[in-house]
């Protein structure tokens, strides 16, 4: 009899336990059913999302890009190259290479020939675009337009260096934002590089070793050592693409020589002194007519030759024994002491002026634009 | 006698109902109580103890030992899995709050969305997932409210304050991910494009060179069309306006290559511009005009200059109180005097002469010089002559006068 009640007791009480425990392990693993995950939020996963640069063999680079380098030829025989940015066929190239013509000859390296038309060019940055029809729906170079290049990245500089077309420069970049200004050209923040740029080469891209894309346009070299200047691509990609979209109807006039002054060298100053001793030359030389073309128009539309000769009947010398100038901006001003003998009743007579000029510029010439002068008692 | 279970009739004695086998018994107090009844089975099975009816019915007394664990599992049983499907229910309910709670924070409610994770947090408050939603959520709000604080600020135009939250903003969500976040990634682009843009058209007024604008074209140019297109427009106008003033001012002052560069530099922006296009055409024939007019005067100039020159050449000299007499000796004296009228001194004047008889037949010719030696211009110098033994009327003409220019 008690030990019915024993096995009773422990059974129930073993059911009782084994109850409490389900009752718990319910308790806990029911809410861990909830296996949902979560429809907001990830798990960042920082290493994951990184995209790794796929590195391109650089024969295959060199390979891809040269096909879209292009050779660019004036009728009166100058060279240069240009590479192919988008699917209108459009050449970008230098200004410098294609300035002051409409049509340039243009050759891809698998030798064929076209005829491009210049639809955009810049007469303060050196950069221009060729539309070539020829080269329409073809698949351009990829242009880096978010990142600019870094000191030490490797680069490719394609062209065609003296007319030898195919040729590739490699080199790094080996300086940032510098600033040159070559034949009237300004070349603000641009990248150096150590691959020479030779003539031919200006216009070319300059690549990126590792991507193969474009990341600037090669434009200058220096003639010593080898050191050649890339426009960054970015730079100049919104006058580029507006070109592109809106062809110029007319093209400015690109003058990229610096004008030979009359006188070599030095600063204005020196060419306003320069030309007053030539004004008061000619005087003392009789060459009257020299010495008048050199006033300004409105002096020249006030004062006649024969009134201006009038002035000067009874000198018979004059020079410059003294000058001063003073640079105002736009204009010079010379004050001068002139030493001046005069006819005086067949007395000759010794007489000496303080002359004020106003110099200036007039249609890309220094001219007296005006004087006044005055006896000195 | 009547089962106190079901109520089947029982005989007499019988110590199990015939129909339902529940214990008889047979105290009649009991019988009529079935809370009594229920108490004691309560005790039963709480306790698993009865002390009194052991002693009052022997049967169930022997049977109590089996019946008590059958009794535990039975109601152990019933108790768990009732406990389960409540359990398994409220799972449910969380997994549909939960679904309403993405769906309302997806569709932006995230005030909504929170309430729902709450009350199923209330649920389940232990569950990450809705923990990691909820303070997701709560985040998402916040970087709502700082969105709703820069829109605020870009209407206001403070830009740089605006780019400033901007800028933490973009920093805060670079660490998020999900589905939550992604509509943030394109309210920050729309509201960069908008203080880009707003930044460049507050900047407009202060700029005052076609440099410094079109350095803010290439600012724009990365923007889409849509936003840009009207500030790109005024930045244009102002350029060609600037263009347009800078040439002008270069036409007064006739440097007309410079106003041409000028307009070039404004056409790469304003490609093809009519304004600048006919003012271009404009400079150059002003150009033309100035160097044809330049051109005719110093033509002037030279013709008059050569002029001069011929009349020094060859009118230098101007004869006047000329004489002529013939004493009554019968010689011939002639006198005057000369001028010089050139603009240059001139030297060894001579005077050539003819005397004529009354029939007009020459009779000799003869040569004075004048002195002084050298006139000045203006000046005036006299000659005179002599001519022995005319005898005759005679007339005297000037053929000629040569002189050296100086």
């Amino acid at each position: 009899m008690k030990k019915k009640w024993i096995i009773s007791g422990v059974l129930s009480f073993l059911i009782i336990g084994a109850g409490t425990y389900l009752f718990f392990k319910i308790t806990k693993d029911i809410p861990n059913q909830l296996t949902f995950t979560s429809n907001l939020i990830k798990a960042t996963d920082e290493n994951g999302t990184e995209q790794k640069v796929e590195l391109k063999d650089l024969k295959e680079i060199i390979h891809e890009t040269q096909k879209l380098v292009v050779k660019i030829e004036l009728e009166d025989g100058s060279l240069g190259s240009g590479f192919l940015y988008n699917d209108k066929g459009d050449v970008i190239t230098n200004a410098h290479v294609v300035a002051n013509a409409r049509e340039v000859k243009v050759n891809t390296t698998d030798s064929k020939e076209f005829t491009g038309e210049v639809i955009g060019i810049s007469n303060d940055t050196d950069i221009a675009v060729v539309r070539v029809e020829g080269l329409k729906e073809v698949d351009p170079l990829k242009i880096a337009r978010s990142r600019t290049a870094e000191i030490g990245d490797e680069v490719l500089a394609l062209g065609s260096p003296l007319g030898f077309q195919n040729t590739v420069t490699t080199g790094i970049i080996s300086g940032l934002e510098r600033d040159l200004n070559i034949d009237n050209f300004q070349y603000e923040d641009v990248y150096q590089i150590s691959a020479p740029i030779a003539p031919g080469n200006s216009g070319g891209p300059l690549i990126d070793r590792k991507t193969g894309e474009v990341l600037g346009i090669n434009s200058a070299a220096s003639n010593q050592g080898t050191i050649g200047f890339s426009i960054p691509i970015t730079d100049v990609l919104p006058l580029i693409e507006g070109w592109s979209e809106t062809p110029m109807t007319s093209l400015p006039s690109v003058s990229f020589k610096t004008e030979e002054p009359l006188y070599e060298g030095g600063s204005i100053e020196d060419y306003a002194q320069y030309v007053v001793n030539y004004f008061y030359e000619a005087l003392n030389l009789g060459d009257y007519v020299t010495a008048y073309s050199l006033l300004g128009s409105s002096w020249q539309s006030k004062t006649n030759y024969t009134d201006f000769r009038k002035g000067y009947l009874d000198t018979t010398t004059v020079y410059v024994e003294e000058i001063t100038l003073t640079n105002d901006g736009d204009t010079i001003t010379a004050i001068a002491t002139i030493s001046a003998d005069e006819r005086n009743n067949g007395a000759n007579k010794n007489v000496k002026y303080k002359v004020t000029y106003e110099l200036g510029y007039e249609n890309d010439q220094l001219k007296l634009l005006s004087g006044k002068g005055e006896e000195i008692k | 006698m009547y089962c106190h279970q079901c109520g089947e009739q029982l005989a007499e004695n019988s110590h199990f109902c015939s129909q339902c086998g529940a214990k008889v018994q047979n105290q009649p107090k009991h019988t009529l109580d079935p809370k009594n009844l229920e108490t004691i089975l309560i005790e039963e099975t709480a306790a698993g103890i009865q002390v009194e009816q052991e002693e009052i019915q022997k049967p169930i007394i022997r049977y109590l030992p089996v019946l008590l664990p059958i009794f535990s599992l039975i109601i152990v049983s019933v108790i768990l899995t009732a406990y389960y499907l409540h359990d398994k229910n409220i799972n449910e309910e969380v997994v549909d709050l939960k679904n309403s709670a993405d769906e309302t924070a997806l569709a932006g409610n995230y005030k909504k969305a929170k309430e729902y994770l709450l009350e199923a947090l209330t649920l389940r408050p232990d569950n990450t997932v809705l923990q990691n939603d909820l303070s997701a959520i709560n985040e998402a709000s916040e970087y709502e409210q700082t969105l709703n604080l820069i829109s605020e600020q870009i209407k206001k135009t403070q830009f740089s304050q605006a780019s400033k939250e901007l800028a933490s903003l973009k920093d805060k969500l670079n660490h998020q991910n999900g589905p939550l976040f992604t509509p943030f990634h394109k309210q920050i682009d729309d509201k960069n494009i908008g203080i880009t843009v707003g930044t460049v058209k507050q900047e407009l007024a202060e700029l005052n060179s076609v440099d410094q604008l079109a350095s803010k074209l290439s600012i724009l140019a990365s923007m889409p069309k849509k936003e840009a297109s009207a500030v790109k427009e005024e930045i244009l106008n102002k350029i060609v306006q600037f263009s347009i003033d800078e040439a002008e001012a270069e036409l007064t002052n006739k440097q007309y290559s410079d106003a041409v560069s000028i307009i070039d530099k404004g056409l790469q922006y304003a490609i093809n511009n009519e304004k600048l296009l006919s003012l271009k055409e404009r400079v150059s024939q002003e150009k033309a005009a100035f160097e044809l007019a330049e051109q005719q005067r110093i033509e002037q100039a030279m013709e008059a200059a050569a002029q001069e020159d011929l009349k020094n050449r060859t009118a230098a000299v101007e004869v006047s109180d000329f004489s002529v007499e013939v004493d009554e000796y019968g010689d011939l004296y002639l006198s005057g005097s000369v001028k010089n009228v050139a603009t240059k001194g001139i030297t060894a004047i001579t005077i050539f002469y003819t005397i004529y008889d009354e029939n007009d037949e020459a009779i000799d010719t003869g040569d004075a010089s004048v002195y002084p030696y050298e006139l000045a211009p203006g000046a005036v110098g006299s000659f005179e002559d002599t001519y022995y033994g005319v005898h005759k009327n005679v007339s005297v003409e000037i053929d000629n006068i040569t002189w050296y220019l100086n």
